[in-house]
């Protein structure tokens, strides 16, 4: 078995940042030049490690030539998804125009060119918790109260993150 | 800041070999610092490749589906990390301070004089027939049938089990041949199938069997009458085959 692939995380960076005044014009910036960068909304991401679960898998679809997106970076967000709708897995994992928190997630090599334009404040990824929030979640990723039982609420996420292709339908 | 995850190590597993099973190899790993079982599916040489390969597939679909199902209802089950498409692999969480029932059983009538047991000994198998009862009972009333309900395929967590009143914690595994239906003969030859486990290695506790059943017929109020009358037509057709054979 090869894995790799998920080295390939080791070129990538996760930044979290907040108070951000221009998330309109970085998210301009990123689509002009084709930056290999994708803004996530944070609401929806509890833990470092769910992003760690998505990037892994959408490493491995690049791979084995089966992404479901056409670039890695959106693939991030349809990996995130609990379902299979493209659309719907864009617009609820990326960020809005309004925005002023968002998870950058992109090569690291690239970063240089963005860095200096984002006008907010960077928090250590380990603190996204502060800014999700939980019914949301629950109610994206259809987790009911009778599963947190016997599970936490990040394990009930990844594990529908990973299985979703072959659990659902 | 922590946002230069080192993923060097990011997803591993070890070479040496966990357990063998008849149709898939399990083996120990970590996945971002996560302990893990990643179990793989292998090839059967003797099937055709195309069927082979579509029966693996089948089966990984049946393991995930099942597990999530039941984790959605409450019951304890892996997490799942990562699943090689591929590769027919499932990255899981392995769950750590556990023994299968069958060994638990056999753990606790070892500790008895003549495997007749003690009264400690006798209420702990007691609390441990009934959330098996309870457990099955749920799976069934959701729809869920396990396909290989043996006492492997359930494991209880030792952490607490010294304490009389904390009520045994259990996980379902193994869901490789499980479906989705409200057939009654299908879940009565679950329960076939986990009575023949349990009288076959422990047939000193006869009334184990009985009190799964009890505990399973008072969760599952709306269909467990029926099922237990098709686990009776069931012994009386393994009875048959065993006189016959
Ligand atoms: N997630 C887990 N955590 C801890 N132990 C596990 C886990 N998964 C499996 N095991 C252990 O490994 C054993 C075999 O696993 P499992 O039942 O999934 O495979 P199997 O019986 O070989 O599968 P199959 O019936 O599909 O061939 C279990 O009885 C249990 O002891
Ligand atoms: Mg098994």
């Amino acid at each position: 078995m090869d894995f790799d692939f998920a080295e390939h995380q080791d070129n990538l960076i996760r930044k979290l940042y907040t108070n951000v005044q221009n998330t309109a014009e970085i998210r301009k910036v990123i689509f002009a030049a084709k930056l290999p960068f994708t803004l996530i909304n944070p609401e929806l991401v509890l833990d470092p490690f769910q992003l760690s679960v998505a990037m892994t898998k959408a490493l491995y679809n690049m791979k084995e030539g089966s992404m479901m997106t056409r670039s890695f970076q959106t693939e991030i967000l349809y990996c995130l998804s609990p379902n299979k709708n493209i659309t719907e897995a864009l617009t609820s994992f990326g960020s809005k125009e309004n925005d002023s928190t968002f998870i950058l997630i992109g090569e690291k090599q690239a970063f240089v060119q963005l860095e200096h334009q984002i006008q907010g404040k960077e928090v250590p990824l380990s603190e996204v918790s502060q800014f999700s929030k939980e019914d949301t979640i629950k109610q994206m990723y259809q987790i009911p109260n009778d599963e947190l039982q016997n599970s936490t609420l990040l394990k009930s996420i990844v594990s529908r993150i990973s299985s979703k292709e072959f659990a659902t339908g | 800041m922590d946002s230069n995850v080192n993923h060097a190590s990011a997803v591993t597993v070890n070479q040496q070999l966990f357990k063998q099973g008849a149709e898939a190899r399990l083996f120990t790993g970590s996945f971002f610092g996560r302990k893990t079982i990643v179990k793989e599916r292998f090839s059967k040489k003797y099937r055709h490749p195309e069927l082979d390969e579509r029966l693996t597939k089948e089966r990984m679909r049946a393991e995930l589906k099942g597990l999530m199902r039941c984790k959605n209802i409450g019951i304890w089950t892996p997490a799942v990390y990562f699943v090689g498409s591929k590769s027919n692999t499932v990255h899981m969480e392995l769950l750590e301070n556990v023994d299968t029932v069958n060994i638990y059983i056999g753990k606790l009538l070892m500790g008895c004089v003549d495997g007749s047991c003690d009264v400690q000994c006798t209420n702990k198998l007691k609390q441990l027939a009934e959330e098996v009862g309870i457990t099955v009972g749920k799976m069934h009333l959701a729809g869920i049938i396990h396909g290989d309900l043996t006492t492997s395929n359930i494991l209880i967590d030792t952490t607490n089990v010294e304490n009389e009143s904390t009520k045994p914690k259990l996980a379902l595994i193994d869901f490789g041949l499980s479906h989705v239906d409200n057939s009654a003969e299908d879940k009565g030859v679950d329960l076939y199938v986990l009575e023949r486990a349990l009288t076959s290695t422990f047939s000193n506790i006869p009334w184990f069997f009985d009190i799964v059943l009890t505990s399973y017929r008072g969760t599952y109020t709306s269909g467990g009458e029926e099922v237990f009358k098709k686990l009776e037509e069931i012994r009386l057709r393994g009875r048959k085959r065993t006189m016959i054979g």
